[in-house]
């Protein structure tokens, strides 16, 4: 369906800072602007990021929660679905990806641009607590930056670490329930304590 | 202080008949997924489809294309030229921008949220809530020494920049010393070589682990690239020749007496003699008035 709601020009340029701000700034938790839409998730806000960033030019997959997200994407952006191995965008729900996130597209050296950057629909997102703890280091990050979430696996994480070649690499995306995101994006150094 | 948007009488709506920022919404989502490439691989310059702006490709096509991107209706626009507010590539730039927007537009570095800069970075401390845009003409540093687009794009891939450092020793060999004026390559995050845009020497030391986000943009050459804050970079120096910035000691600003800032030097026609005035005005007007900057 549809989504009338949701205003193209401005509603998009306020998540696009947001995430901006969260991309320059590692695992720092960052609350997107109060933006409702009529949704077929229970997250709707891996909809918005990608509602705001798809369009016609690039394409998408989305991991284990069937066709009516997928349907929704397409019809509010006009972005093509494709291969998981060929998609620009990925949204991961339950928290894994079954090892399938190492068939990505991490860039090629010469176009290190060319490569996925990967939705997690997450339980919650933390300073502190989670699930997973995460040590953060590199560009965008004074000296070090802890972050916790529940609802992904630890497996997840271990698969995107063994295909992160800086410059090559994925670029994380986590979003919550409450409207939070943070980002971890290849330069990003991180470890699980 | 007065806005330069009532001065200009610019300060209302934006003009009906355009798109909210001129540009249209698929260019803006394309710019944005770019400088999200971008910032994810700090120094990496990411192509992108410029599109043809209202004012000439080299007059700041690229940075403003940014700035159109990522500005909203509650930002606080500043543009300089050179560090002035009031050369002609900065006025222009701010009205443009003011008309297809409504935003409120300030000379006061402090004040705004976006900053677009020709070739200067401001000198009052900015803070993490801002955004400094750079209009850039060459965006590749290597292009002085290797003419071919995909050769240095793979000697990028490779990390390849001896023909860099040996175009440094040959101009200590020749000059005794580094000649290069502005546009001073650095290393950005220990992998990619940038070229800082024509930013005198003086400001590159600035960019290193700085708390604000810094975009890149050329327009005609089209590329986008980034510097997060805190990101490390450091110019190209050798142990016994070291990176200088430029030396000014024992000047001050004629106006504001200024020791400690970037000054420009003007040639007094009368006497012949040279005089120095700083080339940030914003700073050098709130130093004259006497504000702690």
């Amino acid at each position: 369906m549809r989504n009338w709601e949701f205003d193209v020009v401005f509603d998009s340029q306020r998540i696009f800072r947001s995430l901006l701000d969260a991309m320059a700034n590692p695992g720092c938790i960052i609350t997107l602007p109060d933006i409702r839409i009529n949704n077929p998730a229970a997250n709707m806000y891996p909809l918005l990021l990608l509602m705001t960033l798809l369009d016609h030019e690039v394409s998408f997959s989305v991991l284990d929660n069937g066709t009516p997200v997928t349907e929704h994407l397409k019809t509010n952006t006009g972005s093509k679905e494709s291969k998981l191995e060929n998609s620009d965008f990925i949204l991961v729900y339950g928290g894994s990806s079954h090892g399938l996130i190492r068939r990505a597209m991490v860039g090629t050296l010469e176009y290190p641009d060319e490569s996925a950057t990967v939705i997690y629909d997450t339980d919650s997102i933390g300073d502190i607590d989670g699930d997973v703890l995460l040590e953060l280091s590199g560009p965008g990050i004074a000296d070090k930056r802890r972050i916790g979430t529940s609802g992904i696996e630890q497996t997840e994480i271990e698969d995107v670490f063994t295909i992160q070649d800086y410059p090559l690499g994925l670029d994380l995306i986590f979003s919550d329930n409450a409207g939070r995101i943070a980002c971890i994006p290849r330069s990003t150094t991180m470890k699980v304590i | 202080m007065t806005e330069l948007s009532t001065l200009a009488g610019t300060d209302s709506e934006a003009v009906e008949g355009y798109n909210f920022a001129f540009l249209d919404e698929f260019t803006k989502r394309e710019l944005r997924r770019k400088i999200l490439k971008a910032v994810a691989i700090p120094g990496y310059q990411v192509p992108f489809g410029s599109r043809e702006m209202p004012l000439a490709k080299g007059w700041g096509t690229g940075g403003i294309q940014v700035t159109l991107s990522i500005i909203g209706k509650s930002d606080v626009l500043k543009v300089i030229d050179q560090g002035s507010d009031e050369s002609v590539n900065a006025v222009n730039i701010r009205n443009l921008v003011s008309r297809m927007t409504g935003v409120k537009t300030t000379s006061d570095t402090s004040r705004a949220t976006i900053i677009q800069t020709r070739h200067r970075i401001p000198e009052e401390p900015l803070t993490k809530d801002q955004i400094l845009v750079f209009q850039v003409p060459f965006p590749e540093p290597l292009r002085t020494i290797e003419p071919s687009e995909q050769v240095t794009r793979r000697m990028h891939a490779e990390q390849d920049y001896s023909g860099m450092w040996l175009h440094l020793y040959e101009d200590i060999v020749k000059h005794g010393k580094i000649t290069i004026g502005a546009r001073y390559p650095c290393m950005v995050n220990g992998r990619h070589l940038m070229d800082p845009s024509p930013i005198p020497r003086w400001d590159v030391p600035r960019l290193h682990k700085s708390p604000v986000l810094h975009l890149f943009c050329a327009g005609r050459e089209k590329r986008i690239y980034a510097i997060p804050p805190h990101t490390l970079v450091e110019p190209l120096e050798f142990e016994d020749y070291r990176f200088e910035t430029e030396d000014f000691c024992g000047k001050v600003c004629e106006r504001c007496g200024s020791s400690d800032t970037f000054l420009d030097e003007i040639i007094d026609d009368a006497t012949g003699n040279p005089r120095y005035l700083c080339s940030d005005t914003s700073f050098c007007e709130k130093r004259q008035r006497g504000e702690d900057v």
